[in-house]
């Protein structure tokens, strides 16, 4: 059995909110979620064992890959609930393992960034935080380029009516042309698909693009951005993701759309001011 | 091991058509970052995410985990 001298409890916290987030039941559950209030701020928290989330235990856990899908889907799966509940407008999520010791040191860190949560929760009143990942598929693309361009079309002309020898040359140079015509329309088409989003969106962030390797994609990635979203403007952004998607689909553009996110690419937060 | 700090998961996940990548990619790259008065420091996080993205990125650990819930996540999070 656990030992509670040898394994002190720690307190994990999910998230902050305004209103008082409907948190349900569940019995029997030491990992429970709860409430605990500072000023007119709930900060949604639960106990966790300092065997998972201590200094000298979690280096070792996150390792294991089995222990870190379990409890990274429980931290998503715990914000998405209280994310959803009807009175909650806005909320600040923490990154994983955000532990505290205890309760007086989890007040104390509120105290010191009361106004900067404060500020964090009001900018994301009812709005949305939404991914949107192109990928673009080389072959189709490349294939409606040597059919379609009026100047990769030249050369095959001119390979026809050419001797083996210059035919080969033009090959070459028709061939660099493609991989630049690729390059040209698939920056072309991405920065369109973002300047779309853009205008119906608050704020924007591109974050770093992502290897086949890890996204296990046949495809190459050519956007990742995040977009905030005022709630009264998302089916407006859903159609246009809808409308990119029917019109760059033929052209070998997948456009992946995921969402509503908690607001994570939008929230900072800083220790108040001195003196405060 | 067999004690309350494991068994008590109804694990997860609402979220099982996410990829744990898209998870992780939020919350540990993205979400608040403190410092002080926390048991872990997020410079650490910050390495682990670096470290973890070469684990995830070599192809036999991704297909194995790529978008699969692992065994015992079978109920909702509710």
């Amino acid at each position: 059995m656990n030992n509670r001298t040898e394994f002190p409890i720690l307190l994990y916290l999910y998230c902050i909110t305004y209103n008082k987030p409907e948190i349900k039941e569940s019995a029997g559950r030491m990992d429970a979620p709860y409430c605990i209030k500072y000023k007119d701020i709930y900060a949604v928290v639960s106990n966790v064992s300092s065997k998972d989330f201590s200094e000298k235990y979690i280096e070792n856990n996150i390792s294991n890959i089995e222990w870190l899908e379990k409890k990274v889907r429980i931290h998503d799966c715990t914000i998405n609930e209280i994310m959803s509940g009807k009175n909650i407008t806005a909320l600040v999520p923490f990154k994983f393992a955000t532990v505290f010791f205890d309760e007086n040191s989890l007040k104390s860190f509120l105290n010191k960034y009361y106004d900067s949560l404060v500020a964090t929760l009001d900018s994301l009143i009812n709005k949305e935080e939404w991914g949107v990942k192109i990928f673009y598929d080389k072959k189709l693309l490349e294939k409606s380029i040597l059919s379609d361009d009026p100047n990769v079309k030249k050369f095959d002309d001119e390979i026809n009516s050419s001797s083996p020898g210059k035919g080969y040359l033009l090959k070459k140079k028709k061939k660099e042309l493609v991989e630049t015509l690729l390059h040209v329309k698939t920056s072309e088409y991405g920065k369109e698909c973002f300047v779309q989003l853009k205008k119906l969106s608050l704020q924007t962030k591109i974050n770093k693009l992502q290897s086949k390797e890890l996204t296990g994609k046949d495809n190459d990635m050519i956007l990742n951005a995040v977009f905030l979203v005022d709630i009264h403007n998302i089916s407006q952004f859903t159609d246009s993701v809808l409308d990119l998607k029917n019109r760059f689909n033929p052209r070998g553009f997948d456009i992946e759309f995921t969402g509503p996110w908690p607001a994570y690419n939008f929230c900072k937060i800083v220790e108040n001011k001195m003196g405060v | 091991m067999d004690d309350e700090f494991d068994d008590e998961f109804d694990v997860v996940t609402e979220s099982k058509d996410v990829t744990l990548l898209e998870i992780l990619d939020r919350v540990l790259d993205k979400g608040v970052v403190i410092s002080g008065d926390i048991v872990i420091s997020v410079a650490d996080i910050d390495l682990v995410y670096l470290g973890l993205k070469l684990i995830l990125s070599s192809v036999e650990t991704m297909e194995k985990y790529r978008g699969a819930s692992f065994s015992g996540a079978e109920e909702e999070c509710s």
